[in-house]
């Protein structure tokens, strides 16, 4: 008698399990892998997302921002437009809910305007939730082309508050 | 009553606050995360605020984000529903300190109640029986030990800060305790973060009944009956009913008194619910006090007619409790059945996706109160209840028969999604169920007996599970 479908059965089995635990896990990710590494002994999962290339991953990616139909797509060109529909650029968004400030205290200078070029890093605004100052940072180089939200203004997370143009 | 309420919570609850305030004519602000922006709360509530991102800690759990929410908003109380912050005593302090109302007990009630062990203690205090345990968290396992040759075995290890089935460990025999002690302590640590736990007496075959409460601000407090919470699988309730089955309506009253008492003496004001185990003799034994509305208050709102979320509003907003004990007359049998996007055949491991198809039974008295609807994508890093059927009947046998119906025609079907809505009914099947004579045990054994069982054909083809993206990209092999 041939045994074989008998010793087969629990292969086939797992490798169903297994089939299901990667449906299972790539359900659960935001967005297509470019590498899934799955090592059944000790179980263990390796994804990786390629990076974006060309210019630094914008905070938000611009089609969710176009989404929502809040800030982003409302913003003052501070130029009259081009013909030609420009590329929308990076927004900076808010890192918390809270009361958005654009100077460091009443009364005094913004911590940037329409023109000013950032360094990756520099702060460029106050997001305040419950007393708690919490630091904007530009998230890389490049000149603000928009401040969207007034100063003093209530913004929720993930709200655009600047947009830049890379430098290139 | 307030103009304006803030619902700090997601999915099902969340809707439920809303139509409470609804009909209350109150006005809704629902907070949600990035995750949730398609829930429909977002859209019932009259204004929403996204409080961050997806992880509960940097949105339903963050404290400082959703005080800000209420305060953009003008609300001036906050209903935290269930789980996140709705027992945190650090919450309900910095919503006092912002001049906003908490919608629960005051913060110290909670401190005190939310430490399992110091609530045992105080439980103790005011007469309710405890069963025999540490009077304190347990330091070492050799002091567990040595406990435990005193009031002996089998026993349960619990973390002080414990709940909702997390941080707890039986064990039958001294050889199992140092393990037992060392898993519990640093689960409870990295859930809770405090990884102080007690150990008392583990009764495997009891029953799991909790006496709902409702007390105002001006001590007044009423019972409205009890619910029994016996079909649990480790720890987490499946189904709920009301009236306990075949409970004495002596025993059920003394329960209710005692817990009412109890909640008086601690100056506890809202909705609560006092849990206890139940053994086969109607002994009752004080577990812990839940300082919240619970997932499976809509049992007593249909035997009772008492609107809980409504009356948490009123005690919350200053009024007096318009019940009196006299007016609470609990009528039929109500059943709560909690749909979970969960795959009975994998361990109950959760089962998101998008659904196709979701349909939710209807007919005479059945209540459903769900977030799901065709289209909408579950996300998988919340918890896994997607909706909870409730039904009521004149008596018992016609509510399991009106539940049974009830699960019957709900339909949730999608890439990837599997529910407890089946495995559910096979709870309503099993006679010690049906006889209302079953305890804590039952799900263990039904799942036991099922294991048994040859393995049916694979639940879902490989075509209906996996995401379309997916198919279009293969997984590669590595």
């Amino acid at each position: 008698m041939d045994t074989t479908p008998e010793r087969d059965r629990p292969a086939v089995a797992e490798l169903s399990d297994l089939r299901d635990a990667i449906v299972e896990v790539l359900t659960s990710l935001p967005r297509p892998p470019s590498r899934l590494r799955i090592q059944a002994a000790d179980v263990g999962i390796d994804i990786r997302w390629e990076e974006e290339p060309g210019p630094a991953r914008p905070v938000r990616d611009p089609a969710p921002a176009a989404a929502v139909p809040a800030a982003g797509a409302a913003a003052p060109a501070p130029q009259p437009a081009p013909a030609a529909e420009p590329e929308p650029g990076p927004v900076l968004v808010a890192p918390s809910v809270g009361v958005f400030y654009q100077a460091p205290s009443p009364g005094s200078e913004p911590f940037v305007t329409v023109g000013t070029v950032v360094e990756a890093g520099q702060q460029i605004g106050i997001v305040e939730a419950m007393k708690l100052m919490i630091p904007i940072f530009a998230d890389r180089a490049g000149t603000i082309t928009a401040v969207l939200k007034p100063d003093g203004t209530p913004v929720e997370y993930d709200e655009p508050l600047f947009a830049l143009a890379e430098q290139v | 009553m307030f103009d304006k309420v803030l619902i700090a919570n997601r999915g099902e609850i969340a809707l439920r606050v809303a139509r409470a305030c609804r009909e209350l004519g109150v006005a809704t602000v629902a907070v949600y995360s990035t995750e949730d922006r398609d829930s429909p709360v977002v859209r019932y509530a009259d204004e929403a605020v996204h409080i961050g991102p997806g992880a509960a800690r940097a949105s339903y759990r963050n404290i400082a984000a959703v005080v800000e929410a209420a305060r953009q908003t003008g609300a001036q109380a906050i209903h935290p529903g269930y789980g996140f912050l709705s027992e945190d005593a650090d919450f309900a302090e910095v919503c006092a300190q912002n001049d906003i109302v908490f919608i629960g007990p005051p913060a110290h009630v909670i401190a005190q109640l939310g430490d399992k062990c110091a609530a045992r203690r105080v439980m103790s205090e005011v007469g309710l029986p405890v069963l025999p345990g540490s009077h304190g968290p347990v330091v070492s396992a050799e002091e567990a030990t040595a406990l435990l040759a005193e009031i002996g075995y089998p026993a349960i290890f619990k973390a002080a800060a414990g709940g909702g089935g997390r941080g707890m460990a039986v064990v039958t025999e001294p050889r199992e305790v140092v393990t037992a002690y060392q898993g519990v302590t640093s689960e409870s640590l990295a859930v809770f973060g405090d990884g102080r736990i007690y150990v008392e007496r583990y009764v495997a075959a009891a029953r799991h009944i909790e006496v709902q409460v409702l007390c105002d601000g001006h001590g007044n407090g009423v019972h409205l009956g009890l619910r029994d919470c016996s079909v649990q699988r480790r720890h987490q309730k499946l189904l709920e009913e009301s009236p306990a089955p075949g409970l004495s309506a002596q025993t059920a009253d003394r329960m209710g008194q005692a817990a009412v008492a109890a909640a008086l003496a601690v100056g506890y004001v809202g909705a609560g619910t006092f849990e206890f185990l139940v053994d086969e003799d109607e002994r009752f034994y004080f577990m812990e006090a839940n300082c919240r509305i619970q997932v499976e208050h809509p049992v007593t709102e249909a035997v009772t007619g008492v609107d809980l979320v409504q009356q948490q509003l009123r005690v919350a907003a200053g009024e007096r409790l318009a019940l009196r004990q006299a007016d609470v007359v609990p009528r039929g049998a109500a059943i709560e059945c909690r749909i979970n996007v969960e795959n009975p055949d994998r361990d109950f491991a959760p089962a998101p996706g998008v659904f196709d198809e979701f349909v939710v039974p209807g007919g005479p008295f059945v209540r459903v109160d769900t977030h799901g609807y065709p289209g909408y994508r579950m996300p998988a890093i919340y918890d896994s209840l997607i909706a909870k059927i409730i039904v009521w009947a004149p008596d018992r046998a016609a509510a399991i028969a009106r539940m049974d119906r009830a699960l019957a025609e709900f339909r949730a079907t999608g890439r990837a999604i599997h529910t407890t809505a089946g495995f559910l009914r096979q709870v309503l099947a099993e006679h010690t169920f049906r006889d209302g004579t079953h305890t804590t045990t039952l799900v263990g054994h039904i799942l036991h007996d099922l294991a048994g069982r040859p393995a049916g054909p694979a639940a879902t083809r490989p075509e209906e599970g996996a995401p379309r993206w997916a198919r279009k990209h293969p997984v590669p092999h590595s």
